[in-house]
């Protein structure tokens, strides 16, 4: 199985089209995944309830930590003039 | 008058062979002799390094193997980056790729699908640490690390290691990256299994008078993602996306595209394909 660690380095795993995506500040699913009534599917499914019970995991350690950065900014984004305009 | 000795030219013909098998054996060192120096610590050695950035070895991924043509600005200090996945070009004025282009074919796409991989994104190590994008650029932004060439695409281990390569990302808004455009990278995957090979080159644009950057000022955040999508034999089309919330995607023919941007994504694709939309396949 591949290794994945949520609320550390950014890093994501792919199954299928959906991604896993995770940074020091936070953990994003997004996209899609097809289960069929098949043994691959069911290895997929429980690869994704590992992955998942392991993130619970990263994050009551994040949130034991304190330490978790906001995913935002405190400011407006900075602007400089357009250099390709 | 003096007798040479008998014994002398064979001493003189021992001596020669001696020279020669001395040079055979310590041969003067050439530049690819000397050793390599130690890879720094700034940018250590990667064993997922990009091959050489020749038309040649961009290979399959680009359509005709030719490069996007851009305008004189956006094309402005363009380094490629070559990997088996896609082929890119970064700029050191944004910090961030201009375009990718990749080759997407059911067989890939098949593999891809089947394939779990876990990756962590990394600055290009071919790329000068002056003009890349670096991890701590993105922290605190609020943006995504948008792939363009999608990682979902990508059919084995090493090819996803290098999609995550910020050769290949750019500041992204993450309702975009997540929804619509996921969406979009989604369904070219469906078309391409169902239907047969693409050809895709996914680009930034930058568009106003200012631009914003990520809070540390090093890299340059997009105002639009594009995707121009080739289907063989049937025609092209592209898709604009603002790079903002609740940003929806366009779609326009490769030669509006071109001619309101400047961007020729298939520069080897005749004129009347440029033209012809393939609208009702997607």
């Amino acid at each position: 199985m591949e290794s994945f660690k949520a609320f550390d380095a950014a890093q994501a795993i792919t199954l299928g089209d959906l991604t896993l995506e995770s940074d020091e500040s936070q953990l994003a699913l997004y996209g899609k995944l097809t289960l069929l009534a098949d043994a691959a599917s069911q290895e997929r499914l429980d690869h994704l309830i590992a992955l998942l019970t392991q993130a619970r995991a990263d994050l009551a350690a994040a949130i034991a930590r304190g330490d978790t950065p906001d995913p935002g900014p405190d400011k407006p984004l900075p602007s400089v003039k357009n250099p390709f305009a | 008058m003096l007798r040479r000795p008998g014994w002398l030219p064979l001493l003189l013909l021992l001596i020669l062979i001696a020279l020669v098998v001395w040079f055979y054996l310590n041969p003067a060192q050439s530049p690819q002799n000397l050793p390599s120096p130690a890879p720094s610590a700034e940018a250590p050695a990667p064993d997922h390094g990009p091959v050489a950035a020749s038309d040649a070895a961009c290979g399959d991924n680009l359509y005709q193997g030719a490069r996007p043509d851009l305008p004189g600005k956006l094309a402005q200090g363009l380094v490629s980056v070559c990997y088996q996945g896609y082929a890119s070009a970064s700029s050191p004025i944004s910090r961030t790729p201009m375009w990718s282009a990749e080759h997407l074919t059911p067989g890939r796409i098949a593999q891809a699908r089947a394939t779990e991989r876990a990756s962590a994104f990394y600055p290009e190590p071919s790329l000068d640490a002056d003009m890349r994008g670096e991890l701590a650029d993105y922290r605190r932004s609020g943006l995504d690390r948008g792939h363009l060439s999608p990682s979902g695409d990508m059919p084995g281990h090493e090819e996803q290691r290098q999609s995550f390569s910020l050769a290949n990302i750019a500041p992204q808004n993450s309702q975009l990256n997540r929804g619509p455009w996921s969406d979009l990278e989604s369904h070219l995957r469906d078309y391409v299994q169902s239907k047969g090979e693409i050809w895709v080159v996914t680009g930034v644009l930058f568009l106003g008078e200012t631009i914003n950057t990520t809070p540390d000022g090093r890299v340059m955040v997009p105002s639009s993602f594009w995707k121009a999508v080739l289907v063989p034999g049937r025609g092209a089309l592209v898709f604009v996306a603002p790079n903002k919330d609740g940003g929806r995607i366009d779609r326009v023919s490769l030669a509006d595209f071109t001619q309101r941007t400047g961007i020729t994504p298939f520069p080897r694709l005749d004129a009347p394909s440029q033209t012809q939309i393939v609208l009702g396949d997607f």
